[in-house]
């Protein structure tokens, strides 16, 4: 009796199955007619840019454009790309093209570097050159560089204009101890006391989370600053065992001491317990205003819209603070740097699949959004960011937020730089080239030890790969 | 108290199994055609299992063992044999030439005796109190399955959220009652992996919760009324009569346990992203594929833990067997 | 015989242990059971509280949330369950239609997976054959073997099979035999009775007959058990729906996606309005459920 029943449950449940099956398989039948598909990772710029790229772009060719705003992406091109799909190009973070373009799964975009973007303009002048040459492999161009980012310290404009706080333009200036921008220079560390002083304690300098690894934004623009952009360019090509030479080559090291005595040896400086909080509460102290400045990069504004009050917050980023020592142009200033965020390993890229049916209309497509009322548009849509070309010739509306503006002036304004690297011990994973002291770049260690001797871990670090580089190379 | 169970469990450790050799139990001259018959039962129905896990688990997989044995060659942009390099790597990584690899794998290991000993126990503890329909049993094993239904990212949210220095509200309890050094809950080692592991026992529960109560229901009245009436206690009762008699399915948990040692992950992700110092090998193979550059790697790594770790599970299984004999009601 | 010599000389002690202690027992009786409630209730709580925060969250508008997440609403911005019920849709599926497709998917993928884990468990289980250990250690390592990177290899299987984009494909992967489930049924039928088999058999009836109209049968409490357990999983799976699946999305890809977007927008009251939506049947299922596992509680035992 018992078995029947479960047995006629069953039946009738494979049955309705079956029927559903056919149903939706009809349903699902549909017919790919289009003349370029559009596979872009759906995280912290939306779509909406996507979106408006892919109208225009049919408005003015004619040309149907399929558009996937998928937020898993990046663990389905590996294998979309060996299987082949339809998809005609790929917008994502960390796409692991170099390995891709080895085992021959990218279109080579040698001829799109050659096309005119707009009069006389080719696309390999608008890309920013070392975008250009991060992008290439073998000597062919494999990736279009994605983004340009803009990372460094945000601060609350509203909170510094209410108590009559200057932004800090460099690191310390004990001789200005009331950061008194008619004095002389406003120094970080000096604020930072100021504010706790101002506000009775009420007000910390800064919130943060170790969650995420924004404080990378700051230390990497302090690092370039003490080096220079080129040593970096050196660095991460690895052209010598001496890049990892804290002796010889101590700015990283330098880089990451100023942020230990900054934030480590000042634990009142950060809201309590910072390092264990998650972004997401970092976040809110900030705009609540308990903090008055987070590490962050350009989508902060635009990601927190509507979610905090203009009385209490209003946002801007500031150019990071030179450290001591920083390498100075001609007229003895200090040369203004910014890290490329998120330009780390493998960046974010934008590819061709080799088994593209529309390789014509993907490369079309590409040179179309580099022209600069497109440059434009992506980055209203994007509140802000980017893409990694040329913006010289790009004004922003007055509407504009001065957050906006500011992340604008940023990236005109200084030398941008990388830590994107093809060398073969990072390609095969031997070495980590942003942080290649294991362990070090956890913020979270230094701040349960702000007296590590770091100098002692750059010197083993330096000892093991000195041990290791031929192998890496042979 | 086994004169108790062999009462009202007349059949013990007799033909739990159908044997080639139980020539007892059936007429000698129907023995070659049942086991004619037994062969075609046992070919029928494993076959499309057997089929499925071969395609499925086998064809899938045999890429990525060969994977292990092999490295990228950039030049030529191929995959070429390397014989037990990777393996050595993997060796030399968790020997000490990294810190992160080597803490990854005590981490996981530790996972074990989390699961096993403490998660496990207080789910049998918890399953037998609901079995004795302690006030509100009903509603408490709704409640208690809550965790496993409500999405991992909420779960840990709220969690995370709860230990926060400035935001959360722990903290000033604890404060009310009077202790002062309140550690980083998940900002340094090891606090935050002992907060993973917290967190793991706290959600974990419910699963185990459902699986031994139900095999707890399954014990006859008649034995539990029995030990009653011979005015047994609730420890006795639990330790003596229902560990025993749900063994297997506890034996189960107790395997499946050990299998989180390869397969936790979500939990490290999520409370403590991009840390490394609360990695797991789940984790770190997830990241590594992710990243895509090193799969000979992972595959090696993956499969050297398992060759290690898969023995070593089968041992504990063997050893839970020998505990308790099976009990048949 | 070990080991009932070896429970015989624990119970011999424990009698003398409770003989001395049984009018202490029987104070201590109730305020144990109040003991045991009292922890219950504590663990409970802890337990419906993110619930209950999700829930309150959920009709905040973006700024109270950011304000203070501890905070009673002060008013109830219903809307953002409007919004995301209807307002969004993934490939002209509304959240209504990937409940469909959710339900059948569930329900049969759970269905073959009983089916499959319930045959394999029982024979290996009970019938002694050639390699039965060798399959149970090989389901042992099914389960503990991490695997990296093995997508592409089952995509390009199932491409060769014909089986991308379609629901039969989706449900064939299901359909294993080996896994979790194997492992809790195995325990299970491992310790069933033998008894009837052996009366059934001598009644003529075949194997078959005695795994689908006895076993099985017997075996409901345990299946239901691992169902609900399996089908939560199902409902919940993302990567296999995802990829051989695309036009189709399930509630898990749907929601997925619309989760992802309201996060970059750090709209996270809709977020949870979202997640308690997609919770909300699980929950009912579960509370169904709760009793008949109940109900098999009562009907268990010898009687089957």
């Amino acid at each position: 009796m018992k078995a029947k029943t479960i047995v006629r449950i069953f039946v009738s449940l494979m049955a309705l199955v079956m029927v559903l099956v056919c149903a939706f398989s009809f349903a699902a039948c549909s017919t790919t007619d289009w003349d370029l598909k559009i596979a872009v990772v759906h995280k912290e710029y939306g779509q909406k840019w996507i979106n408006a790229l892919a109208r225009k772009f049919e408005e003015e060719t004619g040309l149907v454009v399929e558009v996937e705003a998928n937020p898993n992406l990046q663990s389905e091109i590996a294998n979309r790309l060996q299987n082949g799909s339809d998809d005609d190009i790929f917008f994502s973070h960390g796409i692991s093209w170099e390995l891709y373009a080895a085992r021959g799964y990218l279109e080579p975009l040698d001829d799109l570097y050659e096309t005119e973007v707009s009069d006389g303009v080719l696309f390999g002048d608008k890309v920013l050159p070392q975008f250009a040459s991060a992008s290439k492999f073998n000597g062919h161009y494999y990736k279009v560089a994605w983004t340009n980012g803009t990372g460094g310290l945000v601060y609350n404009k509203k909170m510094f204009e209410d108590h009559g706080w200057a932004v800090p333009t460099v690191y310390s200036n004990p001789s200005n101890p009331d950061c008194d921008p008619q004095a002389g220079e406003v120094g970080l560390m000096e604020l930072c006391e100021k504010i706790l002083a101002d506000t009775d304690g009420e007000v910390k300098p800064f919130v943060w989370s170790s969650e995420t690894y924004y404080w990378d934004y700051v230390v990497f623009d302090w690092w370039a600053q003490l080096a220079g952009t080129d040593a970096i360019e050196t660095y991460t090509q690895l052209a010598s065992l001496e890049v990892f030479n804290p002796e010889t080559h101590p700015e990283q090291m330098q880089a990451l001491q100023a942020w230990v005595d900054l934030i480590a040896k000042h634990p009142e400086y950060s809201v309590e317990d910072s390092v264990g909080k998650s972004y997401t509460a970092a976040q809110m102290e900030f705009v609540t205003g308990n903090a008055a400045m987070i590490p962050c990069a350009q989508w902060l504004e635009s990601g927190m819209q509507g979610n905090y009050d203009e009385s209490t917050c209003v946002m801007d980023l500031m150019p990071t603070p030179f450290l001591d020592g920083a390498k100075t142009d001609e007229n003895g200033d200090p040369i203004p740097v910014n890290y490329s965020v998120g330009a780390t390993n493998s960046g974010d890229s934008i590819i061709i699949p080799k088994a593209s049916k529309h390789k014509d209309a993907a490369k079309q497509f590409l040179a179309f959004m580099l022209r600069d009322d497109n440059l434009k548009l992506f980055s209203e849509e994007t509140y802000g960011v980017q893409l990694a070309a040329d913006y010289s010739n790009v004004t922003l509306d007055d509407s504009a937020t001065d957050f906006m503006k500011s992340v604008y002036r940023i990236n005109a304004t200084s030398q941008k730089f990388d830590l994107l690297s093809s060398a073969l011990p990072v390609l095969q994973g031997y070495l980590s080239i942003d942080w290649p002291v294991e362990g070090v770049q956890h913020y979270a260690t230094l701040m349960s030890d702000p007296n590590t001797d770091l100098y002692e871990l750059y010197e083993e670090n330096y000892q093991s790969i000195l041990a290791d580089w031929d192998e890496w190379f042979e | 108290m086994s004169k108790l169970i062999e009462k009202a469990v007349p059949v013990q450790n007799a033909g739990r199994e159908v044997s080639e050799n139980n020539s007892g139990r059936a007429p000698r001259g129907h023995r070659m055609s049942r086991k004619k018959q037994k062969t075609i039962f046992i070919c029928v129905m494993l076959a499309f299992p057997l089929i499925q896990l071969f395609i499925f688990w086998f064809l899938v997989n045999v890429n990525t063992i060969i994977m292990a044995f092999q490295e990228f060659d950039w030049l030529t942009g191929k995959y070429v044999f390397n014989g037990f390099d990777n393996f050595i790597r993997v060796f030399e990584e968790i020997g000490g030439d990294s810190a992160v690899t080597q803490r990854t794998v005590i981490n996981s290991v530790l996972y074990l005796p989390v699961t096993c000993f403490i998660s496990l126990p207080l789910s049998i503890l918890f399953s037998y109190f609901l079995y004795k329909q302690v006030p509100g049993s009903a509603a408490y094993r709704v409640i208690f399955f809550l965790p496993s239904i409500i999405p991992v990212a909420v779960l840990t949210m709220a969690f995370s959220f709860s230990f926060d220095a400035t935001l959360g509200f722990v903290n000033p309890i604890l404060r009310a009652f009077g202790i002062k050094n309140i550690p980083s809950w998940f900002g340094l080692y090891p606090t935050n992996q002992i907060m993973i592991f917290v967190y793991c026992i706290w959600a974990g529960l419910g699963t185990n919760i459902v699986l031994i109560s139900g095999a707890i229901s399954r014990i006859p009245v008649e034995v539990m009324e029995y030990s009653k009436l011979e005015g047994v206690g609730k420890a006795r009762e639990l330790f003596q009569i229902a560990v025993p008699l749900v063994w297997p399915t506890i034996t189960t948990t107790f395997i499946l346990g050990c299998t989180s040692v390869f397969t936790v992950m979500m939990q490290p992700l999520m409370l403590t992203p991009s840390s490394s110092d609360t990695l797991t090998i789940a984790l770190m193979i997830y990241n590594g594929v992710l990243n895509g550059r090193n799969l000979p790697y992972y595959s090696a790594f993956g499969l050297a833990l398992s060759v290690i770790g898969v023995p070593v599970i089968l041992v504990i299984k063997w050893v839970l067997g020998k505990i308790f004999a099976d009990v048949e009601y | 015989m070990k080991n009932s010599s070896l429970s015989q000389t624990k119970s011999l002690r424990g009698a003398n242990v409770s003989k001395e202690k049984k009018t202490h027992r029987k104070l201590t009786k109730d305020w144990a059971l109040w003991v045991v409630f009292a922890v219950f209730l504590i663990y409970a709580v802890t337990l419906v509280f993110p619930f209950a925060w999700m829930l309150f969250n959920s009709v905040k508008s973006n700024q109270e949330y950011f304000q203070n997440i501890w905070a009673f609403p002060q008013s109830f911005h219903i809307e953002n369950y409007y919004n995301v019920l209807f307002n969004y849709n993934v490939h002209n599926v509304t959240l209504l239609g990937m409940f469909g497709i959710s339900i059948v998917i569930t329900l049969a993928g759970t269905a073959l997976s009983l089916l499959m884990s319930s045959i394999a468990s029982y024979v290996i289980a009970k019938y002694k054959f050639f390699g039965r250990n060798a399959l149970y250690a090989l389901a042992v390592f099914v389960l503990a073997v991490p695997v990296a990177g093995t997508l592409p290899a089952q995509y390009s299987i199932m491409q060769s099979l014909h089986l991308t984009n379609s629901f039969i494909g989706v449900l064939i992967l299901y359909a294993s035999g080996f896994g979790f489930n194997f492992l809790i049924l195995f325990g299970f039928f491992k310790n069933l009775s033998w008894e009837y088999a052996e009366a059934a058999l001598i009644d003529g009836c075949t194997d078959f007959g005695i795994f689908f109209r006895i076993m099985l049968p017997m075996a409901k409490p345990a299946l239901i058990a691992v169902g609900v357990i399996h089908a939560i999983g199902l409902w919940n799976d993302y990567v296999t729906p995802s990829i051989y699946l695309p036009n189709t999305p399930t509630l898990a890809v749907g929601v997925n996606l619309l989760l992802s977007e309201l996060r970059g927008q750090s709209a996270y009251p809709e977020m949870f309005a979202t997640m308690i939506i997609a919770l909300i049947p699980i929950l009912a299922v579960f509370i169904c459920f709760q009793k008949t596992i109940m109900e098999n509680t009562v009907a268990g035992g010898l009687k089957g």
